[in-house]
């Protein structure tokens, strides 16, 4: 797969979204959310970069696949990485919310925003 | 290569409690173990992905493809990058200590399997289980299932 990947980070993990199926990204107060052009949308820890060019490697096929569709795998500034295949199912964890650390009795509003901003 | 007799040389690696007999024909390279990303969600096969001189590896756990019960504590970790399932893709292995390397005898082997540990033999003093790697995978070929007793099948 050629063309630029969206690199972010979620659960000790660097995945990689190619970006021509990025719609739109969100800074959250705690991390992002990356909005993909069939409406759902991943929840990320940290963005971290635009890359240009990855070398992708497939998957060993002798072993499980990670949750979710993976289109493969390579390496980013020495830091292994999962590329999302977006045709396929997307990992869970990158679907739910990244975990706050709001005070006791404090919630964030619908954007993720904490109460005092 | 193992001969006409089913003689081989093969790397003793301990995983838990077991001491893992991986011929030297599937070995590539013996490393200090390395630094691991946890794949969330995925098999408790799966060690972590891992960065090995600029190439993604995936590791997988030895202990849990023989089926061996937890051993001591690892000093010395060690990643074996080895080749594996019917196509001999490269793969990592994650285990707790690196032996000798050892001749043996594949015909001796005895015993139930175990994953993808194909019987036991006698080596010195100690009974180690013989891994043979090309039955990793959906490709593995007859034997693999739930026989085995460790739901290796779908490895």
């Amino acid at each position: 797969m050629s063309g630029r990947w969206l690199l972010l980070r979620r659960a000790e993990m660097v995945w990689a979204v190619p970006s021509d199926v990025v719609r739109a990204v969100h800074r959250r107060r705690k991390g992002a959310e990356v909005e993909l052009r069939d409406s759902s949308s991943l929840q990320a820890e940290e963005l971290l970069e635009i890359a240009s060019t990855l070398d992708l490697r497939p998957i060993p096929s002798c072993i499980p696949e990670p949750p979710g569709r993976v289109a493969g795998m390579a390496v980013w500034r020495g830091q292994p990485v999962l590329c999302l295949d977006p045709a396929g199912t997307l990992p869970p964890v990158l679907l739910e919310s990244p975990t706050t650390a709001l005070a006791p009795g404090e919630v964030e509003d619908s954007d993720g925003r904490h109460p005092r901003e | 290569m193992p001969d006409s007799s089913g003689s081989t040389k093969a790397l003793l690696a301990r995983a838990g409690d077991c001491w893992c007999a991986i011929p030297l024909d599937d070995l590539r390279r013996v490393l200090p173990a390395v630094k691991l990303h946890p794949l969330p969600g995925a098999g408790w096969e799966i060690a972590g992905l891992a960065e090995v001189d600029g190439e993604p590896l995936v590791v997988l756990n030895l202990e849990q493809l023989v089926g061996a019960p937890p051993g001591a504590s690892a000093d010395y970790p060690v990643t074996l990058v080895v080749t594996a399932g019917s196509r001999r893709e490269v793969i990592g292995l994650s285990v707790d200590e690196a032996g000798d390397i050892v001749q043996l005898d594949r015909s001796q082997a005895r015993g139930d399997r175990r994953g993808i540990a194909v019987g036991e033999l006698a080596v010195g003093a100690r009974v180690v289980r013989l891994v043979d790697l090309a039955r990793l995978g959906h490709e593995a070929g007859p034997g693999v299932g739930p026989e085995s007793g460790h739901g290796v099948e779908h490895v």
